[in-house]
């Protein structure tokens, strides 16, 4: 008549570390699912496991699935292992007074944390939930950057070095902040842009959202602003038989923070836009125009009142003269379509001239 | 006899055989010089050159392709431009040679590394009238050849939104939001375009956003050219419909159009539809129907996740067996009672059992 | 009959002794490695299995597993750094210390000093000092030994 479970000597994980008090730390460090913590903090009791893991969804695979064994045992032992070695990180960090350093051991208080792991491993990190995936938190910023290295920065350079954004529009980047492009308002599509993608007319026929995501620790989020140019080096230059730069939308002394980052209409006024979205509308056997998006650090704030050439655009230049540090890009490409002549209609501008298809191959 | 016999054992035969190794003197090897393949460079330093005019002969890549030339599969070096013919070395490429084609008399290569390139456009305008319109008229192979069916879809597309703008005119007028003929032509495409991004996963407040500035930005292009007041007065309207609308409308899981629901309402009338199913005990057809009905009108205050979770929460197919194990012995097959047999993966075998109709919600 | 009977035995006698070569064509005329045809057998599968499928299989572990996993790695490696580094700290300490004394010596007593660190061509450990085994070795006792200077 005595059930096993009453009498189960397995010892539950007696959470007492610094991983386990949420007074000080941000709630985002732990994991929000009940039956998640619950399996993975006291995996050895009899009802945990005959539940099964709860990130299985159909009961069958539940009953199937073994998990390793004394997984638990060693789980419990390495967890106490390094929640003293955490508390030692928070035990520095109390003197401590630089936020870099700050910054940095707090980062490695936390980094080992499973449940910091489960969260950022599990959960979107482009469209992020504050409730799990914190930016503000050192941590998660870490594990941000590491994953945006992984993959999307390096896919971000190659795209710009094969399609010669850079150097063709500034001379070089060495991208800080991870920047995502998408066209909400035209289409009515959610869907982030990967660099370098051909896209409609119509898509593009009305402002991108720019999400720029800062990983660095330390910014002064209430000094800090931000200008956004988007250029086309490949506008035909008839004149000199080659191409100028124009300018397709310009914004300026945007302010951000680690969470808060979708630069949409909302987040703008007219005082801040220096120049309006013109949209791209290649001309007829043009070719594929490449149009980069620019994320720029202010050093101070910027003037709005000067003209700009719109038309012959020198974004080094402006760059230089205003201080400009760059700090992210983005890139798609834009071709003549059916859809064209509409979005010009539309905008007021000009009918476009026709090219011939076949370039002259003479001096 | 015997030893010498044993003497004769051989350890091991080897038979050689000697055949000529030299060849006799004309045969085909010290013929072999063929004619010179007249390699070399064809254009030099500085010589002017159009496009796929050869610069260099090669054997292998003795010089690199550079800028403005391309490479044959012979390692043919030709220009890929009009230009003044370069040979130079590139310190970021050290120990290779490069020949490539400047655009310029008085530009060396190879250019600045992180200056933009020089780039020549290479097209003229077409000057005659009919001839850009037949130029602008004609497709690309492949867009021409599925213009048809993406004109056919477009229309589909249209039609089907004309429906939806029939369907919400109704709807609006049975909840009996009053709007005159001004205000139901800004509330239609503004319910439109709401539907779109709520479908596409936008959140509420996103979407209603999304579908304002799109249709703020539609009038504000429309009207650039009309007096101020005009497009003012249309905003204002804009604003005041696309409120009223959000305040007293809203879409359901299935993208319906409803009355607006609160948040909080929404969440009492979870709660009460979550007590009023835990009371019914499905065991017949009537109790089935009674939770059926209970589902009637969920869509329009859960999401559509939560409605499937309660449905399967609910409405299992199959009962769990906590009443059957429950007796004393295992049911005998009989009319009312249907037989599984399936794999006991803790056990290792299979089980066969006997479960009394009522528990398969198929078979009520 | 005696005759037949001698070409007999000595067709025996070579059948023994010669090593014959059965030279018939395309048959691999080369042993194995002397691997009984079941072993062989094996081998022969497994060569022609990929490399992929003789690894053993991959863990499925659920999600809250990995991270227990993840978390486990981390501690070992944790764990073997610390020994690792105390290792290195002891030993550094223990030279620091050996050199403090040299240098001590050198300002008391130059000679002794000298002496300490004279060189001494052809020592070896002493063939006495054999580090203890569980068994006796081979050559219990070397009889002819006799101790160099």
């Amino acid at each position: 008549m005595f059930r096993r479970g009453l009498h189960s000597s397995a010892k539950f994980l007696e959470r007492k570390g610094v991983w386990s008090d949420f007074s000080k730390r941000s709630k985002s460090l732990g994991l929000a699912s009940e039956s998640v913590k619950k399996y993975v903090f006291e995996g050895d009791s009899d009802v945990v496991k005959r539940l099964g893991p709860p990130s299985l969804k159909r009961r069958m695979n539940r009953v199937k699935y073994t998990a390793p064994e004394h997984i638990d045992d060693m789980f419990r032992i390495s967890y106490e292992f390094m929640s003293k070695r955490a508390e030692d990180k928070y035990s520095q960090l109390e003197k401590e007074t630089d936020i870099k350093v700050r910054c940095k051991l707090e980062t490695e208080a936390e980094l080992h944390n499973p449940e910091v792991l489960y969260n950022f491993q599990y959960n979107d990190k482009l469209e992020n939930d504050t409730r799990v995936i914190d930016y503000q938190v050192p941590v998660y910023r870490h594990l941000g950057l590491k994953h945006w290295e992984s993959y999307g920065r390096m896919l971000l350079m190659q795209r710009l070095e094969s399609l010669s954004v850079i150097p063709d529009t500034l001379p070089t980047l060495q991208p800080k902040a991870q920047v995502s492009l998408r066209f909400p308002f035209s289409t009515g599509v959610n869907k982030w842009i990967e660099p370098g993608e051909i896209l409609s007319s119509n898509t593009t026929s009305m402002v991108p959202s720019i999400k720029i995501q800062e990983f660095e620790h330390g910014i002064n989020f209430d000094k800090q602003k931000y200008t956004v140019l988007i250029v086309n080096p490949d506008e035909p230059d008839v004149l000199n038989d080659s191409f100028k730069t124009t300018l397709a939308f310009a914004l300026t002394n945007l302010k951000i923070d680690y969470n808060d980052n979708v630069v949409d209409p909302r987040k703008y006024d007219e005082s801040q836009i220096l120049a309006d979205y013109v949209p791209p509308v290649p001309e007829k056997n043009v070719g594929k125009q490449r149009y980069s998006v620019w994320v720029f650090r202010q050093k101070s704030d910027l003037e709005s009142s000067e003209l700009i050439d719109r038309e012959n655009f020198d974004i080094r230049a402006f760059a230089d003269s205003h201080q400009l540090e760059p700090v992210g890009a983005h890139v798609w490409r834009s071709e003549w379509d059916s859809n064209v002549a509409t979005i010009r209609e539309k905008y007021g501008l000009p009918e476009g001239r026709v090219f011939h298809r076949v370039r002259r191959s003479y001096v | 006899m015997f030893t010498s016999s044993w003497q004769q054992v051989p350890k091991f035969v080897v038979q050689q055989v000697r055949t000529a190794t030299k060849r006799a003197a004309g045969s085909r090897t010290s013929m072999k010089d063929s004619a010179g393949r007249r390699l070399g460079p064809k254009k030099y330093e500085g010589q002017i050159t159009q496009v796929g005019e050869i610069i260099m002969r090669q054997r292998g890549t003795k010089f690199y392709p550079g800028d403005n030339v391309g490479i044959g599969k012979d390692h043919t070096l030709f220009a890929l431009e009009p230009g003044f013919v370069r040979y130079y070395l590139d310190p970021f490429h050290p120990g290779k040679k490069f020949i490539g084609v400047s655009l310029y008399k008085d530009v060396k290569l190879p250019l600045p590394h992180f200056e933009p390139r020089l780039r020549r456009f290479g097209k003229a305008i077409i000057e005659d009238g009919e001839k850009a319109v037949a130029e602008i008229n004609s497709l690309p192979r492949k867009i021409f050849l599925i213009k048809d069916d993406l004109v056919k879809e477009q229309q589909e597309r249209e039609n089907k939104r004309k429906e939806r703008n029939e369907v919400h005119t109704k709807t609006l007028s049975d909840l009996e939001i009053e709007l005159n003929q001004q205000e139901l032509a800004l509330a239609l495409p503004y319910l439109l375009r709401l539907r779109t991004c709520l479908r596409n996963g936008f959140s509420q407040s996103d979407a209603e956003f999304n579908a304002y500035y799109y249709l703020e930005q539609e009038h504000k292009l429309k009207l650039r050219n009309e007096e101020k007041y005009k497009l003012d007065d249309q905003l204002a309207l804009l604003k005041q419909v696309s409120s009223k609308l959000n305040e007293s409308v809203s879409f359901n899981n299935k993208l319906e159009l409803i009355r607006f629901i609160s948040e909080e309402e929404k969440q009492t009338l979870k709660t009460q539809l979550i007590t009023e199913l835990k009371a019914i005990d499905i065991t017949d057809k009537k109790s089935k129907k009674e939770v059926l009905g209970k589902f009637t009108n969920a869509k329009d205050f859960l999401t559509l996740s939560e409605e499937v979770k309660l449905r399967r929460r609910f409405l299992k197919p199959v009962k769990p067996e906590t009443e059957l194990k429950k007796l004393e012995e295992p049911l005998k097959p009989s009319k009312k009672t249907l037989t599984t047999r399936r794999y006991n993966y803790e056990e290792k075998t299979i089980d066969v059992i006997s479960r009394p109709k009522t528990d398969f919600l198929s078979k009520l | 009959m005696l005759v037949s009977g001698v070409g007999a035995g000595r067709k025996n006698v070579l059948k023994a002794v010669q090593p014959t070569l059965n030279l018939v064509r395309g048959k691999r005329t080369k042993s194995k490695g002397g691997l009984n045809p079941q072993a062989q057998r094996i081998i022969t599968q497994l060569s022609v299995m990929s490399a992929s499928r003789k690894q053993p299989k991959l863990l499925k572990l659920s999600r809250e597993d990995l991270i227990k996993h993840d978390l486990i790695q981390a501690c070992w490696s944790q764990y073997q750094r610390e020994i690792r580094e105390k290792r290195t700290e002891m030993l550094k300490l223990q030279y620091e210390s050996i050199e403090q004394a040299m240098n001590i010596l050198e300002e008391v007593d130059p000679e002794l000093y000298e002496i300490a660190n004279a060189e001494e061509p052809g020592k070896r450990i002493p063939l006495e000092l054999r580090v203890p085994t569980q068994n006796p070795p081979n050559n219990v006792w070397y009889y002819d030994y006799k101790k160099k200077d």
